[in-house]
């Protein structure tokens, strides 16, 4: 018996009034929601398009979380990623626990064991190994070495996430001098995530600048940006991106690198948004709604920017999160091959280059953990992208 | 009908009016041949008269209505415009600075209501930008005066303008189009194809509202560039047929349904769908053979005789001028050579 | 709607199409019933969403990819045998050959039925082969004839032109040819003339009636110009968000219109008799389709709505003179369901 028919015998209520009643309230949720779509600007239909893609947001969340790892690295990080500590060099990851299974307790608290350096004496060989019976707690916001947040004076500080009291704490193991990975992979973050970024800031710039006088002006101008587009196109990228690195002057300090790096890679990046950028003015040019504005004597830098750009800039923005991924694996590469930057800058690429020997390879493995960083960070940025990209024209199904 | 004011000069006078498009090719732009999109029109309108251009597409009506706003620039001509019963001036040599001030008297409208309105700007926004931009009002409160009152002139409720244009049907975005092209206080507004992308029932809402503010604000007067002849003829005073860039026939409405003068109007008239289905197998329809002509590579003579039943020997050799074949009451300019002798079909 | 008959070639029972999409489920066509009889023109009229093209998609299978047919029978009498088209699979072989063998469609835009790449011989000369089963040069022979019966100049030599090199008009045409060339028993036109112009209008218009009467197939006039239906159509199905409002023969329709909606339809379009000078557009505007009005769909904007009765129930289908069928309260006809 169904719970409409249960209710109908027990107080004789019509089945057709709770029906209705339902409806209604249905039809008042989507009210609600129809009025808010009613005074909705483009880009809160573009956020609640968005939210609706679920890899994207997942995605964006990660990507948030190393955004902030990245700007409060020296906060989250247990060490100080430059410090030396021979005596644990090239300790592997440590495995965090709860239980412990020599006492055969659980601790609400999670710890790792106390690793000792052991040297096989025949062999050389190093090993670590596990003491059991000595358990590190792992304790947040704990005071470790002093540090400068971002290297600013005046924020000195030494309070960190999290560490142990005694012995190390090594989450990702350390590298052939002791290093701790996962501080440096954390600092590394702060270049590799920034180029990305930095690099599409100019590509848009550029592009939408160069395009958008292609597409506005049009004529002989438009004629030769496109060609000069064309050839810059034609260049391929990896070897333009190496000749310029190359030809960076050794001495530089590691800032001004930095932004080279950044600028050579959106040498080329500039050009895909010029193209868009043109071909979109092109179309609103003749769009209705910009020639009524035209009528209505609105200015030429009106047009530009109360009509033109705002019809478009999200679908660019899109557009670009789709290239820093490109741009992430450029300085990675660059920095692979030795050509970007160099230690003691930490960067994603950079530490990769220090697991090129195949003796690290072959004892210390955990030291391709960067690329997997790489590989997440763009797999992230390319749903993101996809995300942005459906969400871009929220007009397409209202 | 509506307050035609017949006495003193007409508030448009289009003289020989002429647009060609050149079709350029390669790097240099090098030019490959000439459309007449417009080649040679002239009529005249006066204030608070609606004169409907109608044809096929192609026909060079909706280019004639953006080259009396300049919104495209005429290649040759005159269009002379009384503005404010002061001295006309012609719109086609008229400088930025007199441009400007003209377009706040001559208003353009869109066919498709969902590309004429910007979709990141709110009604509000939408409405107000001519008055902003031109500086009719001091501040916000007072745009949002004008804006309450110009949505409530066309039954629009001010309530919702703040809402953006997606929040709207087709019939009520194309008020919100009326709106905004009335918010300068307009004397002349070109309407071009008004109610062509609206669904059948809210046409008439459209076509109404039109006829009632010319009514209420007496002077207006329209432009209307049509393709549909019932639409046309429920709408406006005269009619004037386009065929491939020229106008061939150009009289009152009446007249023109009743007694079309031109083997095309006759034509157009005979082809049109009409919802009443004894009248329409009554009738024997006149086909017209073959397709428009190129206004690229138009035919000799009339451009109409490949596809004229009428047509003789002189109609491939020379073309017809449009002349005036009315009386002084009741003008009808015809550009067919055989206007005089043969008996056309109109509407019973 | 009708009752059915012997001499009906396709009868369509209570049929429901949904698409179903993230913001909802859209009932595009929601509980519709017509007849189609051998040799006869039936119209189908309606504005935007009323859901008179997914009809034509839902009887041939063709509906887009996030488009179901949930309910409902579409029978096909061909000589004597009946075949529920909506019992065979979506890609089965039975139902390709129904398609352009039994029932051919043309379409608002001639492009979208030609492949770009082939010339339009090779497409019609395919569609002939397939069905026919006749040889290379037969079909090609068989495929200049129909070209030259729907008024194709030179049709030995237009018949290797490639689509884009043909006049709006003309393609059209050749369309239309393609949609023949198999003598199929129903031609369904979705808006076939709606891209073009008055005089081309005409000339479609004209070759489908010859074509029709040549040919003694059924048709099914899809259009929202009730000239168009005025003109061609025995029979007329006005149909409203969904549903047919109201079904009968083109008099009873045009002359004595029940449904309010028909009225109002008739009353708003202006018409170019001699004195014809008023038009009463509908009010309001035609609701979203993905929220529906409860009760009679036309209810909100129908001048004689019945607080209590229209906003509640859904109007049944009665038969207010012979043949002559409404879906309102105004003629009576108890709760649906």
């Amino acid at each position: 018996m169904s719970l409409q028919t249960t209710l109908r015998k027990i107080n004789d209520f019509p089945a057709d009034l709770i029906q209705r009643r339902r409806d209604k309230r249905r039809k008042r949720l989507i009210d609600e929601k129809g009025k808010q779509l009613l005074v909705a600007s483009q880009w809160q239909l573009i956020r609640w398009k968005f939210a609706r893609h679920k890899l994207a947001m997942a995605s964006l969340f990660l990507l948030g979380i190393m955004y902030l790892a990245a700007i409060f690295a020296e906060f989250v990080s247990p060490y100080d990623p430059r410090s030396f500590r021979e005596q644990y060099a090239m300790a592997p990851p440590q495995r965090i626990r709860f239980f412990d299974p020599h006492e055969g307790r659980f601790h609400l608290r999670p710890f790792v064991y106390s690793i000792t350096r052991q040297l096989d004496p025949d062999t050389w060989q190093v090993t670590f190994e596990e003491d059991r019976t000595e358990k590190q707690f792992i304790r947040f916001f704990v005071r470790g070495s002093q540090y400068r947040l971002m290297n600013i004076p005046f924020l000195e500080g030494n309070l960190r996430l999290f560490g142990v009291e005694e012995g190390i704490i090594s989450l990702l193991g350390n590298d052939t001098r002791g290093r701790d990975l996962f501080s440096r992979i954390v600092h590394g973050s702060r270049i590799s995530l920034t180029v990305g970024l930095l690099g599409i800031a100019i590509s848009f710039f550029v592009g939408v600048l160069i395009g958008g006088l292609s597409g506005y002006f049009g004529g002989l101008l438009d004629v030769i940006i496109q060609r000069v587009i064309e050839a810059i196109k034609a260049i391929p990228t990896i070897p333009l991106w190496m000749a310029l690195s190359v030809a960076l002057p050794i001495h530089w300090p590691l800032t001004r690198v930095y932004f080279f790096i950044v600028l050579i890679l959106s040498i080329i990046g500039w050009t895909g948004v010029a193209r868009v950028v043109r071909g979109k003015f092109l179309s609103l040019r003749t769009e209705d709604f910009v020639t009524a504005a035209e009528l209505d004597g609105a200015s030429t830098g009106r047009l530009i920017f109360r009509y033109m750009l705002p019809s478009f800039y999200s679908y660019v923005i899109a557009r670009l999160t789709l290239e820093v991924p490109a741009m992430i694996l450029g300085e990675t590469a660059l920095s692979f091959l030795g050509l970007g930057l160099q230690a003691p800058a930490i960067s994603w690429g950079v530490m990769l280059k220090d697991a090129q020997h195949i003796r690290v390879l072959a004892n210390a493995p955990w030291m391709l953990l960067p690329g997997l960083f790489v590989f997440i960070a763009i797999l992230a940025f390319n749903f993101v992208g996809d995300g942005l990209r459906d969400a871009a024209d929220p007009y397409s199904n209202i | 009908m509506s307050d035609i004011d017949n006495s003193s000069r007409p508030l448009v006078e289009v003289r020989d009016l002429r647009k060609y498009f050149e079709a350029t090719h390669g790097l240099l732009r090098k030019v490959v041949g000439t459309v007449k999109a417009v080649d040679g029109v002239s009529f005249s309108i006066q204030q608070g008269e609606t004169l409907a251009l109608v044809g096929e597409s192609g026909c060079g009506k909706t280019t004639t209505g953006r080259c009396l706003i300049r919104a495209v620039d005429p290649s040759a001509g005159s269009i002379r415009y009384s503005f404010d019963n002061a001295d006309p001036i012609d719109i086609a040599t008229v400088d930025k600075h007199q441009l400007r001030e003209l377009r706040r008297s001559i208003r353009l409208m869109f066919q498709d209501p969902y590309s004429s309105l910007n979709p990141r700007m709110t009604v509000f926004q939408i409405i107000s930008e001519p008055l902003l931009i031109n500086k009719l009002v001091q501040n916000q409160s007072e745009a949002r005066d004008r804006v309450q009152s110009l949505l409530q002139m066309v039954h629009l409720n001010p309530n919702k303008m703040d809402r953006y244009p997606h929040a709207f049907s087709g019939g009520q975005r194309q008020r919100i189009a009326i709106a905004r092209a009335l918010a300068p206080k307009p004397r002349f507004l070109i309407a071009d194809e008004p109610v062509s992308a609206l669904d059948v029932s809210v046409q008439a809402q459209v076509l109404n509202l039109l006829k009632d503010l010319q009514h209420e604000l007496r002077g207006l007067t329209y432009l209307f560039v049509a393709h549909n002849l019932s639409v046309v003829k429920y709408q406006s005073d005269r009619v004037a047929i386009m065929y491939v860039g020229k106008i061939v026939e150009l009289t009152v409405t009446e007249e023109l349904f009743l007694t079309p003068k031109h083997p095309y109007t006759e034509a157009l008239i005979s082809a049109a769908p009409d919802p009443e289905p004894r009248a329409v197998r009554r009738k024997k329809r006149i086909v017209l053979a073959g397709e428009v002509a190129n206004p690229a590579d138009p035919p000799s003579g009339c451009y109409f005789h490949p596809r004229c039943r009428y047509a003789k020997d002189v109609c491939r050799t020379t073309e017809p001028p449009l002349r005036d074949i009315g009386t002084a009451q009741q003008p009808h300019q015809v550009a067919c050579h055989f206007a005089e002798e043969l008996t056309l079909r109109g509407i019973e | 709607m009708a009752t059915e008959t012997a001499d009906d070639v396709l009868s369509v029972h209570d049929l429901k199409s949904y698409f179903f999409s993230r913001e909802g489920t859209l009932r595009a066509i929601d509980g519709l019933s017509f007849n189609l009889k051998a040799g006869k023109v039936l119209g189908i009229a309606g504005e935007s969403g009323c859901g008179k093209s997914v009809t034509a998609q839902s009887i041939l299978r063709i509906l887009p990819r996030h488009g179901k047919t949930v309910s409902g029978q579409v029978l096909l009498t061909r000589d004597g045998k009946v075949t529920d088209l909506l019992a065979l699979g979506e890609e089965s072989s039975e139902i390709r050959r129904i398609r352009g063998k039994e029932i051919a469609m043309i379409f608002q835009e001639p492009m979208t039925s030609f492949s770009p790449v082939h010339t339009i011989g090779d497409q019609i000369i395919e569609t002939i082969r397939l069905h026919r089963g006749l040889s290379k040069a037969q079909a090609r022979a068989s495929a200049i004839e129909i070209l030259e019966s729907v008024g194709m100049p030179h049709p030995s030599r237009t018949i290797d032109e490639y689509p884009f090199n043909l006049s709006g008009g003309m393609r059209q045409r050749a369309m239309i040819a393609m949609a023949l060339s198999c003598n199929p028993r129903v031609l369904i036109a979705d808006e076939p003339t709606t891209a073009v112009d008055v005089t081309i209008q005409a000339q479609v218009l004209e070759l489908i009636r010859q074509m029709q009467a040549q040919l003694g197939m059924a048709v099914i006039m899809i259009t929202h110009d009730l000239g168009v239906i005025a003109e061609l159509a025995d029979h007329v199905l006005i149909m409203y968000l969904g549903r047919g409002v109201e079904f009968g023969s083109v008099e009873q329709i045009f002359h004595n219109p029940k449904h309010p909606y028909t009225r109002g339809l008739l009353a708003s379009i202006p018409k170019l008799q001699k004195g014809h000078t008023l038009v009463e557009p509908i009010k309001g505007a035609v609701p979203n389709p993905y929220d529906a009005p409860a009760g009679c769909p036309f209810h909100p904007r129908c001048p004689q709505f019945m607080q209590g009765t229209c906003e509640v129930t859904m109007p049944q289908v009665v038969e207010v003179e012979p043949g002559h069928w409404v879906a309102c309260h105004l003629y009576g006809g108890e709760d649906q369901r």
